[in-house]
């Protein structure tokens, strides 16, 4: 396999990994609202939820996850992995507690400019890793954008 | 004023871990990152979910558990993994908005299994998210 063919490949693999992970967080708010309006407390169903979907991921993936310990074990991957959980954490109760505050329609658009933070926080932090494009900065902007008018148009 | 604050807060969270996640998965495959990330949040939200809302937590029934198992499935296993998967891939810079347009998949969800209504701004919101994407991934 040829060098362009392995980076159309990876290319391929991580918009559509990508896109799927947008599908299922779509239909997960879908099903979330009937969760935690009608079944239990947000805190809860996501600590829960978060058990057992961490106990079918162990039980699917066992071999690579045992390979990585063993073969892999990378400190610093884990410690930004963990901060990654954590911050991951912090947005999701401050989410519910933005959401006790104040009225979703004003929590969920501006809660929906995390891509364009994430897009500036690289660039500030990993201008090394990762090259900025002004087409990028600009999809970004119109993803939230995007997110922003059916977020206030659903409500 | 206190709602944006908290608002803002949670953006920062959401957006933050993207990127944090993106220096981890350098070193670690995007399985074992996922997990490990899962832990973490697991320890925070299990002892938030203890002190806050415990009579909720004996209380609950038992149909309550298969839709945890639902959620858990969409979120976890599918959903994060799929997402480190792409930042992991791609970049976060590229990852995060196209997984951030999940709000058009909930419209599309609500729209032909809920029988809602597709009103204009979902419409045009529709239009540029999907627009948006196409000028990610034209990149060279």
């Amino acid at each position: 396999m040829t060098l362009t063919n392995t980076a159309t490949r990876q290319k391929v693999l991580g918009y559509g990994s990508a896109l799927a992970a947008a599908a299922c967080y779509g239909t997960l708010a879908v099903i979330g609202k009937k969760v935690v309006s009608d079944i239990a407390p947000p805190l809860v169903a996501t600590s829960f939820s978060m058990i057992i979907g961490t106990f079918i991921l162990a039980a699917i993936f066992q071999q690579n996850i045992r390979k990585d310990l063993v073969v892999r074990p990378a400190l610093k991957g884990w410690i930004f992995v963990s901060l990654a959980g954590g911050a991951a954490t912090w947005g999701v109760t401050f989410w519910f507690l933005a959401l006790s505050q104040a009225p979703a329609i004003m929590v969920a658009p501006i809660a929906s400019i995390h891509p364009v933070l994430s897009v500036l926080i690289t660039l500030v932090f990993l201008r090394k890793t990762e090259r900025v494009s002004k087409k990028t900065l600009a999809g970004a902007l119109l993803v939230t954008f995007g997110v922003l008018l059916i977020t206030l148009g659903g409500n | 004023m206190l709602g944006v604050l908290l608002s803002l807060a949670a953006a920062l969270g959401f957006g933050g871990s993207a990127v944090l996640a993106r220096v981890g998965l350098q070193y670690i495959s995007p399985v074992t990152g996922t997990l490990v990330s899962l832990l973490v949040g697991i320890v925070i939200t299990t002892t938030l979910a203890l002190v806050f809302h415990f009579d909720d937590i004996v209380g609950l029934a038992a149909i309550a558990f298969a839709w945890f198992l639902l959620v858990g499935i969409l979120n976890y296993p599918m959903g994060r993994l799929l997402n480190y998967n792409s930042v992991s891939k791609l970049g976060v810079a590229r990852s995060a908005p196209v997984v951030g347009a999940s709000p058009l998949f909930a419209a599309v969800v609500a729209v032909t299994v809920g029988g809602e209504v597709m009103t204009l701004p979902i419409f045009v919101g529709t239009v540029a998210i999907i627009s948006g994407i196409a000028l990610i991934v034209s990149q060279k």
